[in-house]
């Protein structure tokens, strides 16, 4: 920081050796703490908001009682009020400035420097001009009952200060342009600092995204009945990759290298001509990690979306020097269109809309752009719409589990309950774990909703356990994806370790075929969750391509017969000697059964004719929500034992 | 003309700069109410006006937008020599095309 | 610093060098027992180069008044002299095309650079003080010391875009500070290894400080002016984001009247996108 520009900072009452000799018009010992404060906090201000809590902090120290505004020029030449204090007196502080602008103490200001000014016997205002030598920012004002010259110095250094940030931050341009007190909706309840932050990414230079979306506000509030707003969501295919395999400070580099590029791509005239737009209709930000948004107001000609997608697409698809070769990056690109009027009329819903595109774009391969069309909502993406379905599911709790039963056949008695993932519509109707399970294992969300289930029910055996229920095993299902990733018994252990829940209180099931999909992984899993401890089930047993084998060759606790087997049983000859088969198989390699699917008391009968061990099905007790499931199968396994004791 | 009895849909015939000497607002900007605010915080009373400006065209663009384009275009321009009339051709020029774009 | 410099002359050959097929048009145009229709089975030989060169001899940038459908037929309605600037060009985008470049794209290094190339062609055209043939090769060439910045320096050359990019100076005297050097003066060490005629070198070493130019020639100035109008019409870009200072002795060197921009202005704009895309489509 330079401060030999600064003629308010080298007044000779700041040298100590004027400071020692003391009096009225040297800046006391508390005004050169909250300056050299100010000094060391403003340089690493990144956004006015930021700048403005250290100002507000320093100015309350100096003169407690005031309040303050601050104005900053516009594009147009007029001020705007960005922060206040206190938030309450907005209106009051608005006003107040009109006033002086209107009286000409704020013109006096803005030519003086400063202007002190007692407006009423009982009220002083400090107006003092942020600029440095080479440009005007703005005014801050002050404003009590009586402000002391050493503090009006004082302020007069901060100000300063501020407006050598302010250049710091707008690389030159004099204007910050903020929402106008007529754009916006209402006039009460909004704070505006909170809402203004500097229009630059520190990384690439780029506006950020609230300054984007302010953006995109604005845009849509301008639409008339023959222009729209676009929107993009441009994302970097595989970014996480270049991160990894190529360091972070490379990976830097190049998207700075993308933002920079793609800027000049949409800074060309022939880009403008072909949409009918000029350079203050579009707006280019980082919006993400490694995610950019380009938001195009007055936009008359919707069909081009098409064209700024592969405009785009050419200039990165050269690729990037990287250390001497070349490396390829593609986009991913979501684009939507506001329509005229109703449709998307937040800029929130545009986003939304772009993402779904984004999306999409990304399930279609890398390097490919899609269009919003509203009619995925209503049945064109089952998929996107389960999957952001799945995303806020998880984010609000909408999923629940249920438990079904597992009794041993001979005696009756409860050995254990399944778990099942249950999620409702926002409606309240249910949606088959058929159709949201195989979406979540495509996303990835399945880990995530794995280890939601697993925290879960491990709540629940310590709440049942409190209340002194048996001490049952509850059985998980994994899914294949889970089983395929190394690391499961590790998150296991962990949640349970978290919880407190001892690992043989866990069964985990698991299918056949999800072991075919990476079968040396699923060994290696299963194998580290039997050492910890853990039991794992063959779910759906006899259903796979490769039934035997996995009895053969996989360290398992035991199987569980598919109701295939078991929904034919008595009177049907083949179904009886399968199970009678798989039933003595299992025997003799000494694996437990529990039959699935026992939905009559002849089945019930004659698989426990055949010594299956345990089972479930309707027949025995349908899967029920935690309460109910407490209630029939818990209050009454008490009350037996109550009895028989 | 004074402030006082300059009116909406006039025409500033001047640039107008400011304290700095870095211009404020361009000739050919159209006087709004919000203008005359800006030029009375500025301390400026008196402004010279276009005697008869008809310019549909342009009078019908909304004069924010007008003044973000040329703020860009300010920007774009301001490490070149603005002082030659060349220079102030061609950004005439630029102006009158992203302000036609519209 | 200076290492950088003189780093940076000793790499050049690192680039891709012009193929054979633009050395042996040119020695055939220079013999004096060449002929055309020589020269027209060299370029057919090569058939992607034979329809590139068909596009851009085609395109606006000729403003030819019927389609052409053989590569002699272009080239005999053109003439022998505007054959040699048409074949370096085609040849030198096709080279350089597909590599990849840094923070700008080598799409907008050339858009710029046509752009550039065919300003230059109506201000020679308008003013009539250049030949607009030498004058568009000159405009498109002016560049071209970008490429081995961005290629060998990817780093620096970032640097001093970012610097350029929050106004601290304009980009060729930024490259000064950051390299010792300017894409002006590698440009033509570039263009002199090719042993490209003189008068296109000159062009590009002094398209920024034409008054610093020892021989003084209308295609300079023409280029000066042209860079000046394509950055502020901001059509493609090397990496420049604000428009650079006029020397006003180059802008009467041109013959140029103020007045006559608009059409400069408009006619740059309306030939260039035809121009590009016959140059960079596939």
């Amino acid at each position: 920081m330079n401060l030999a520009l600064h003629p308010r900072l080298l007044s000779p009452a700041e040298t100590t050796g004027e400071l020692s000799k003391g009096g009225a018009a040297t800046l006391f010992p508390l005004a050169l703490d909250v300056l050299r404060e100010a000094m060391a906090q403003l340089p690493a201000c990144r956004t006015l908001t930021e700048l403005f809590s250290v100002l507000n902090a320093c100015s309350r120290t100096l003169v407690p009682t005031a309040k303050t505004a601050t104005l900053l020029r516009q594009p147009d030449a007029c001020f705007e009020l960005v922060q206040c204090s206190p938030r309450a007196l907005e209106a009051e502080l608005r006003e107040q400035a009109d006033a002086m602008i209107e009286s000409g103490h704020f013109a006096q200001a803005l030519k003086q420097g400063l202007c002190y000014h007692r407006e009423r016997p009982d009220r002083a205002s400090l107006l003092l001009r942020i600029a440095t030598p080479r440009r005007i920012y703005g005014v801050a004002l002050w404003t009590s009952h009586h402000i002391p010259e050493d503090a009006r110095q004082a302020l007069g250094a901060l100000t300063d200060l501020a407006a050598m940030s302010l250049e710091r931050f707008q690389g030159g341009a004099e204007s910050f342009l903020v929402q106008t007190h007529t754009d916006r909706p209402s006039v009460g309840g909004i704070s505006i600092a909170e809402d203004v932050a500097i229009p630059a990414d520190q990384l690439t230079g780029l506006a950020h995204r609230t300054h984007f979306i302010r953006f995109l506000q604005r845009a849509l509030e301008q639409r008339t009945p023959s222009t729209s707003v676009g929107t993009l969501l441009l994302d970097i295919d595989g970014f996480h990759r270049v991160n990894r395999e190529l360091g972070c400070d490379m990976g830097d580099q190049i998207l700075r290298d993308v933002a920079l590029r793609l800027d000049s791509a949409l800074r060309s005239r022939l880009f403008f001509e072909t949409l009918g737009i000029a350079e203050c209709d579009l707006c280019f930000s980082r919006t993400g990690a490694d995610e950019f948004g380009l938001a195009i107001a007055r936009l008359r000609t919707p069909q081009h979306l098409d064209e700024i997608a592969a405009h785009l697409h050419s200039h990165v698809a050269e690729g990037f020097l990287q250390g001497g070769s070349r490396l390829h990056l593609s986009l991913s690109i979501g684009l939507a269109d506001s329509g005229q009027d109703a449709d998307a009329s937040s800029p929130q819903a545009l986003l939304r809309n772009a993402d779904t595109a984004l999306k999409k774009a990304k399930l279609s391969g890398r390097n490919k752009h899609a269009i919003y069309t509203p009619d995925w909502d209503e049945s064109g993406s089952p998929h996107l719409r389960t999957e952001s379905l799945l995303q806020e599911a998880l984010r609000q709790d909408r999923f629940s589990l249920h438990y079904q039963p597992l009794f041993g056949l001979t005696d009756m008695r409860l050995v254990g309950a399944e778990v099942l993932l249950r999620l409702d519509m926002t409606d309240g109707s249910p949606i088959p774990p058929s159709k949201f399970i195989p979406v979540a294992e495509s996303t990835g969300q399945i880990a995530e909703i794995g280890e939601w289930v697993t925290r879960q029910v491990c709540h629940q055996i310590r709440a049942w356990d409190a209340l002194g229920y048996a001490r049952i095993p509850f059985s998980i299902n994994v899914s294949g994806i889970e089983l395929s990733l190394p690391r499961l018994t590790e998150r296991f252990a962990r949640i349970l370790a978290a919880e407190q829940v001892p690992h043989r209180r866990i069964h985990v099931e698991i299918t056949e075929t999800a072991i075919a999909r990476n079968e040396k992984q699923a060994l290696a899993n299963i194998r580290e969750l039997r050492e910890a401890g853990f039991e794992v089930w063959i779910d759906d047993f006899g259903t796979g391509y490769s039934s035997l084998k996995s009895l053969k060759n996989f360290p398992i606790s035991g199987i569980k017969l598919d109701r295939e087997f078991v929904k034919d049983l008595v009177g049907d000859l083949a179904a009886e000697g399968i199970a009678i088969s798989i039933l003595e198989m299992a025997q003799r390699l000494r694996y437990p059964v529990i039959a699935e699917g026992i939905e009559t008391a002849a089945q019930l009968a004659f698989l426990r004719a055949e010594g299956c061990a345990s089972g479930q099905g309707f027949h025995l007790g349908r899967p029920v929500p935690t309460d109910d499931f407490q209630k029939s199968y818990f209050a009454q396994t008490e009350a037996d034992s109550g009895q028989s004791a | 003309m004074r402030l006082t009895d300059m009116a909406p849909g006039m025409r500033l015939a001047k640039d107008v700069y400011d304290p700095n000497g870095n211009v404020l607002m361009r000739s050919g900007t159209v006087v709004t109410e919000r203008l005359v605010k800006a030029l009375r915080s500025w301390g400026i009373d008196e402004v010279t006006i276009e005697a008869d400006a008809e310019d549909a065209a342009s009078a019908m663009l909304d004069p924010k937008t007008a003044a973000e384009i040329r703020a860009l275009l300010d920007q774009q321009f301001s490490l070149s020599n603005r002082d030659h009339p060349v220079i102030q051709a061609l950004y005439g020029l630029c102006l009158e095309r992203a302000l036609g774009n519209r | 610093m200076m290492e950088t410099k003189g780093d940076l002359l000793e790499r050049l050959d690192e680039l891709p060098s012009l193929p054979a097929v633009y050395h042996r048009v040119r020695q055939t145009l220079e013999n004096p027992d060449g002929s055309l229709e020589t020269v027209a089975a060299i370029i057919e030989a090569d058939p992607a180069l034979a329809a590139r060169l068909l596009r851009v001899a085609n395109s606006a940038l000729y403003g030819l008044a019927t389609k052409v459908d053989t590569v002699l037929r272009a080239l005999t309605i053109i003439g022998a002299a505007e054959t040699h600037n048409l074949v370096l060009a085609t040849t030198l985008v096709s080279v350089f095309r597909d590599l990849p470049l840094g923070a700008v794209s080598m799409r907008s290094f050339w858009e710029h650079s046509i752009a550039c190339g065919v300003a230059a062609r109506v201000i020679a055209r308008v003013g009539g003080r250049a030949s607009p043939d030498r004058a568009y090769l000159a405009g498109l060439l002016h560049d071209i010391g970008r490429l081995p910045l961005y290629i060998l320096e990817p780093h620096i050359m970032g640097a001093a875009l970012q610097a350029h990019r929050d106004r601290q100076g304009h980009l060729f005297d930024l490259e000064q500070q950051f390299f010792g050097s300017s894409h002006a003066e590698i440009g033509a060490a570039l263009l002199r290894g090719w042993a490209i005629p003189e008068v296109f070198c000159a062009a590009a070493a002094h398209h920024h400080r034409p008054a610093l130019a020892e021989h003084p020639a209308p295609e300079i100035a023409v280029t000066h002016v042209a860079d000046l109008v394509a950055n502020s019409l901001r059509i493609g870009t090397s990496g420049a984001r604000w428009t650079p200072i006029l020397d006003d002795l180059a802008w009467r060197a041109t013959g140029l009247e103020t007045a006559q921009l608009r059409a400069v202005v408009e006619t740059t704009i309306a030939t260039t996108r035809d121009v590009t895309s016959a140059f960079l489509e596939h």
